[in-house]
């Protein structure tokens, strides 16, 4: 807590309307809030969040005389400018959230084959997928963090380093371990749940590398 | 055996994720304090738990990720590839040595009083000023011009590990450097350079003599070290590595794109439309990944497969790329211009 007083100074000043106090946190973290915005979309079209922060700030005096801040939520448990990034960085993914609630879901077209349907291919997905679920379950939450991080939030290895409080080079390594550990997990089920040969289950693999499946279930996924 | 493929595995693990925010989802003050390390443990577990099923929280980390700012710039002399600059630049100077002093070294050696006794006019003078005045003429080069490359190495090592650039200019550095550190060391002696092989041969026993013919001058067969170097640097193909190393693309000349999902073990060819072969690229995922060439040539993968040619208003030769995902790309031109697209290349500006 100690660590952070100067900025839970700052905050108390500007809570209670202190105008000085204001005039200073506008110029030395406007350009750190644009920053972070203009991090989250490139476009500039996170400033809007940005300014619209800068009046929950301020605050607006109710009918009891009480002044209401946003400022009275920061504890110090952070530096301000990280506590500034993390309510700017909510603000955005609900906003984009709640635009993906009511943008129409696109209309999927049925791939098209041109070769005959395999009769084991359907069989051969399902197996793969089922024994994927499973041994995605049974990582480690620390494991299924970092993967999610990676492959679904597409963030860079120094990202996902920086999310997992870990390096660039051990958050690589630490996902090669899993997919690695994932895959001998599918193919131990594979073999001994389903009792395929090891040329059934490069078959399966291969099924399902080639199946197009629910392509972007990421995105129904966060409707 | 094949690997689970990465699509699959990604639909998996997003089909893991509650879609909608649950009861424990991660508010901004935990969200910052997580972000500063100033969790505890059992509180960090318990995020982490629940962030890893979450994808209103899942989306909030990758936010907090990506407004993070950068990390502060690594000084020149701490940059890794000045670790390999060092070694190289001296296994190249001693290569460079090796190869030009040798010849120029006299079969046997004679007491210095009989060598000056022996020598030109300038026999004191070209100890004295030889070492010296190539020494005072080299400074402005030798001093700042490998300053200067390694600074090109870093900040195209740091841009994009994929550029064409870095590896040519490493060892286009540790060649310059090379050829710089032989100019600047000390020439052979006066004879070697100003006596003809006959005069050397005539000379009396007991006088310097040389095995070989004077070999050429050291500037000239530096010249031609360099530019075998350089041909050899030029035949590799260019690589474009992707966030995960096992996808990879590279550029062959006279023969196309290739990918390989191995981390370069194995290539497959592909079809990009176009004869021209691109020159630099950049993968911000694995699956995206843009190139750019010769006469305004930008290409755009966004599945890591196909390839279509993205209009550009220039037909100018295009140099590097630097891409972030499939809409947002910066090109730089022959000229040095950039160019900047946000939209996926519909736009320039």
């Amino acid at each position: 807590m100690g660590a952070h007083s100067a900025d839970l100074e700052l905050a108390r000043l500007c809570a209670d309307g202190d105008e000085r106090a204001w005039e200073r946190f506008v110029r030395e973290y406007r350009p750190l809030l644009y920053r972070a915005a203009d991090g989250l979309d490139r476009t500039q079209g996170a400033r809007e969040i940005a300014d619209s922060l800068y009046a929950d700030l301020y605050g607006i005096t109710n009918s009891a005389g009480d002044r209401q801040s946003l400022f009275r939520y920061y504890q110090g448990r952070s530096s301000l400018a990280t506590w500034l990034r993390a309510v700017l960085a909510q603000r955005y993914v609900d906003r984009v959230r709640g635009q993906r609630r009511v943008e129409p879901l696109p209309v999927e077209e049925a791939p098209a084959r041109s070769e005959e349907p395999d009769p084991d291919r359907a069989r051969y997905v399902a197996l793969v997928r089922e024994a994927l679920g499973r041994a995605v379950a049974a990582l480690a939450a620390r494991d299924r963090l970092r993967l999610g991080c990676y492959y679904v939030q597409e963030l860079t290895l120094a990202e996902t380093g920086r999310v997992m409080n870990e390096s660039e080079a051990t958050s690589s390594r630490q996902l090669a371990r899993a997919r690695a550990a994932i895959r001998r997990d599918v193919e131990r089920q594979l073999r001994e749940d389903a009792r395929l040969s090891d040329d059934q289950i490069a078959a399966c693999l291969a099924s399902v590398a080639d199946d197009p499946g629910p392509l972007d279930l990421k995105q129904v996924i966060y409707e | 055996m094949n690997d689970v493929p990465t699509r699959v595995l990604r639909e998996t693990l997003a089909a893991r994720i509650a879609p909608a925010p649950t009861s424990g989802c991660i508010d901004a003050d935990t969200l910052a304090a997580w972000s500063d390390g100033a969790l505890g443990a059992r509180e960090r577990a318990a995020a982490e738990s629940h962030a890893s099923s979450c994808a209103r929280c899942q989306a909030l980390l990758a936010a907090m990720a990506r407004t993070a700012p950068p990390a502060p710039a690594r000084r020149w002399w701490h940059a890794p590839t000045l670790k390999w600059l060092a070694p190289l630049a001296a296994a190249a100077t001693a290569v460079v040595v090796w190869i030009t002093v040798p010849r120029a070294r006299p079969e046997r050696t004679v007491p210095a009083a009989q060598a000056a006794a022996q020598a030109s006019p300038q026999p004191r003078s070209a100890p004295e000023t030889s070492p010296r005045a190539a020494a005072a003429s080299a400074p402005p080069i030798a001093d700042a011009r490998p300053r200067a490359g390694a600074d090109e190495q870093r900040a195209a090592g740091a841009k994009d590990v994929a550029q064409p650039r870095p590896r040519a200019a490493q060892t286009n550095a540790a060649a310059s450097s090379a050829a710089r550190d032989a100019a600047a060391a000390p020439p052979p002696p006066a004879r070697a350079e100003s006596a003809p092989p006959a005069a050397a041969s005539d000379a009396a026993p007991g006088t310097l003599t040389f095995a070989a013919p004077p070999p050429a001058p050291p500037a000239r067969r530096i010249e031609a070290l360099r530019a075998q170097v350089l041909a050899k640097a030029v035949d590799v193909p260019t690589q474009i590595v992707s966030p995960n190393p096992t996808v990879r693309w590279r550029l062959v000349t006279g023969v196309g794109v290739e990918r390989s999902i191995d981390g370069g073990m194995t290539w497959q060819p592909q079809s990009t439309g176009v004869t021209a072969t691109p020159t630099a690229g950049a993968a911000p995922s694995p699956t995206i990944c843009w190139l750019v060439g010769p006469g305004g040539l930008v290409l755009l993968s966004i599945e890591g497969r196909t390839w279509q040619r993205v209009p550009f208003p220039e037909a100018i030769d295009l140099t590097s790329v630097r891409a972030s995902d499939g809409a947002n790309a910066t090109v730089t031109a022959a000229d040095g211009r950039t160019f900047i697209t946000s939209d996926g290349g519909k736009t320039w500006r």
